[in-house]
């Protein structure tokens, strides 16, 4: 666990020359969602079915709800590590990875509801994911709320590890578990084989996988930033 | 200053924007037509789906670009608080 501390970018200046060496996963980020929008815009669409082009949403809507529950998950990683450290910094981390995990889940409602408007008719028809996707934001919200509620640091930080704990495992049957008992207009409901979605077309894949990877580690980047803000701020 | 100039060209693009020639606004057919005819331009291949590209990849360049300077401002915070 002593490893993880050392994640905050506190190189002093002599060890910076090598650049390329510390940022490369930043500039990684930028040439996969390069090639998201160049590859994802000029591909043919394998079966043109009901969704037609608006297929191509699949490298831009879903990946924003892969990266919420990987940002998530670190961030419950940190709130676990924070809970045996309490060392400040580890609260940081996990505050801002739940931060970009929200970001993230708020666009991707967002831009589902406006795909939902061209290919279901609504914008907001009570989809068991819809509602599922509204409510892990929600519970997020509520762990934000919770953390402005509390003055004192070392207290916030114990309480709200605590919640976030509790907010991450109900993220599962939320978005996962019931929809996928209930008739759902989203891949991956009832009758449907669970985890439909690793079982898209192989050449959706190759652009949908590399989009996954350069969108949340954009989140990281953005994660990060507010993480060493946040200590910078604490020390002032 | 940088206020001062940022407005004006802020502006300048806003009249750009809204004065354009009547020739290009006339009716959806001369516009097909302005589009077919018009100058060979390799973004108007496929409907245009080029200039979509470039515009999104512009707008990323443009939020990478805001971010690492972003990140690099933190790093000098840090720098300067640590010596």
């Amino acid at each position: 666990l002593e490893l993880v501390t050392d994640i905050p970018n506190f190189a002093p200046p002599q060890i910076r020359q090598n650049t390329m060496q510390k940022h490369w996963w930043k500039i990684l980020s930028f040439v996969l969602l390069l090639f998201t929008v160049i590859a994802g815009f000029l591909k043919q669409i394998p079966s043109f079915g009901q969704n037609a082009e608006t297929t191509r949403n699949v490298f831009f809507h879903v990946p924003m709800w892969f990266g919420m529950i990987i940002l998530y998950s670190v961030s419950l990683v940190y709130s676990l590590i924070y809970l045996r450290s309490l060392k400040p910094q580890h609260d940081h981390y996990a505050s801002a990875f739940a931060h970009a995990g929200t970001l993230f889940g708020v666009l991707g409602l967002i831009t589902g509801m406006v795909w939902a408007r061209t290919a279901w008719g609504h914008y907001w028809q009570n989809d068991p994911k819809q509602v599922g996707a509204a409510l892990t934001v929600l519970m997020y919200l509520a762990y934000f709320v919770l953390r402005r509620s509390v003055n004192d640091g070392d207290k916030r930080g114990r309480i709200t590890s605590v919640y976030n704990v509790f907010a991450y495992f109900m993220m599962f049957p939320a978005i996962y578990i019931i929809p996928g008992l209930m008739t759902s207009s989203h891949p991956g409901g009832q009758g449907d084989e669970p985890l439909m979605v690793f079982k898209m077309d192989p050449s959706l894949r190759l652009i949908f996988y590399p989009a996954v990877l350069g969108w949340t580690l954009l989140g990281v980047w953005m994660a990060t930033l507010r993480a060493r803000f946040s200590r910078l701020n604490d020390d002032i | 200053m940088k206020k001062v100039s940022t407005f004006l060209i802020s502006i300048g693009l806003f009249l750009t924007a809204i004065a354009q020639p009547d020739s290009t606004i006339k009716s959806t057919a001369a516009m097909k037509e302005n589009w077919d005819s018009g100058v060979v331009n390799s973004l108007k291949q496929n409907g245009g789906i080029y200039a979509v590209i470039v515009v999104i990849a512009i707008i990323l360049g443009g939020i990478f670009w805001y971010i690492a300077r972003l990140d690099k401002k933190i790093s000098r915070l840090e720098n300067r608080q640590k010596s």
